[in-house]
């Protein structure tokens, strides 16, 4: 399993940034909602829609350089924890089990383990939320075997994490060259918008959904049914 | 949909045309021994149905034909019972040889029980893991199997939940597995 330490660092530093940039999101949503509604696009004359395009253009520079200054640092524990949990399922199970061996641990762990979501490719939750879950998880599991579904599916979104992470880590740098360039030009951008919904995609992520887990089945008493199931 | 369904037993008529072919013409051919297999309306007979359909030598290797067809009957009759009947289904055919324990149990467990049969054990994950989506394509007609199986026939709600569980759980580890097994 990844290292506890690894976990609660991961989440404390999303949680820092989401905390660090909510105030930040919310001013622009307000700034951008006056922007709209004074009527400022395309009024390049008008020094009222001047003042409220710079605002909202300092509150855009200072959410890129906090992105910026804080992805590296994210995604070197995101690394780390996706590092160790490769190195868990390769040897302990890749290597060490037999697809066989595998269904029967699975199946003597009924309903135990599953951390009960569908992959859609989608994360939900904070990204906090998610390593903070990790976290409690982990801790609660330490000394149980009950951590392999639980390991595969921190290491699945570990590296979903990183995609993000790697992907917002270009598109900031890019945003912030078109930032310059469009204060040079005095055009405000509509792909500022658009970076703002990538990061709160990122750091925000959706609502989450847990279905029921289910019971597991009964034994039964038929002499035929006993001599054929599996053990 | 018919139940019944007639299987010619096709050896006398190779016999039959291999005679044509070396000039013994005036020999008359021999009648062609038919399979008629029609699983009983009420499951609660199958084994001892099965015992007397399959004893006669014309449908002797056909009992995955008979087993199919009991299923579809069976259906349309869900009910918990059902799956004690094709256990002893099954076991009657091993006892009349018809199938071996082992293809036995691959049968039943593939149909009625919550685990895998089509998960090898000869090796290790990662080795197996080349062929993902062989492996994956099997399990998922396995979990169809056990919806039929266990959900349908036998009426075990909970039962075929579990199953469920387990190949969600089977098929995040493997999908996980696969990509660590490739990490540098």
């Amino acid at each position: 399993m990844p290292a506890l330490e690894t976990l609660r660092k991961t989440a404390s530093s999303a949680k820092a940034l989401e905390a660090s940039l909510e105030g930040l999101l919310q001013d622009m949503d307000v700034q951008f909602q006056v922007y709209e509604s004074s009527r400022c696009r395309g009024a390049v004359d008008d020094t009222s829609c001047q003042d409220i395009e710079r605002a909202l253009r300092q509150t855009y520079q200072q959410l890129l350089d906090r992105m910026i200054e804080a992805l590296p640092e994210m995604e070197r524990l995101v690394e780390s924890t996706r590092r160790n949990l490769s190195g868990t399922l390769r040897t302990q199970i890749g290597l060490n089990l037999s697809p066989r061996d595998l269904q029967r641990a699975i199946a003597t762990k009924p309903g135990s383990e599953s951390t009960a979501r569908q992959r859609t490719g989608a994360r939900v939750g904070r990204l906090s939320q998610q390593f903070q879950r990790y976290y409690e998880m982990v801790s609660r599991a330490r000394g149980t075997e009950t951590t392999m579904t639980m390991a595969a599916d921190i290491y699945l979104d570990s590296r979903e994490a990183l995609e993000w992470i790697s992907l917002a880590r270009q598109d900031m740098v890019s945003a912030r060259t078109e930032l310059e360039i469009s204060v040079a030009w005095g055009n405000l951008s509509p792909q500022m918008m658009q970076t703002v919904h990538q990061v709160k995609g990122l750091l925000f992520g959706e609502t989450p959904a847990l279905p029921d887990a289910p019971d597991p089945k009964a034994s039964t008493a038929d002499a035929n049914i006993r001599a054929l199931e599996l053990n | 949909m018919s139940t019944t369904r007639t299987i010619r037993n096709l050896a006398p008529t190779l016999a039959v045309l291999a005679a044509l072919g070396t000039g013994c013409a005036s020999t008359p051919p021999p009648v062609a021994a038919t399979c008629t297999l029609d699983p009983p309306a009420s499951l609660g007979s199958l084994a001892d149905a099965a015992r007397t359909a399959l004893a006669g030598s014309a449908c002797r290797g056909h009992f995955a034909e008979f087993f199919e067809l009991a299923l579809k009957r069976a259906e349309s009759s869900p009910d918990e019972a059902n799956r004690a009947r094709f256990a002893a289904l099954i076991r009657q055919g091993a006892e009349q040889g018809l199938v071996t324990d082992f293809e036995g149990k691959q049968l039943y467990n593939r149909y009625f029980h919550t685990t895998y049969v089509s998960l090898p054990g000869e090796y290790n994950v990662c080795s197996t893991l080349r062929s993902k989506d062989k492996l994956l394509g099997a399990l998922e007609t396995e979990l169809a199997d056990k919806r039929r199986g266990i959900l349908t026939v036998a009426a075990d709600r909970t039962g075929f939940q579990e199953a469920q569980r387990q190949y969600t759980d089977l098929v995040l580890v493997l999908e996980a597995t696969a990509l660590a097994c490739l990490d540098p």
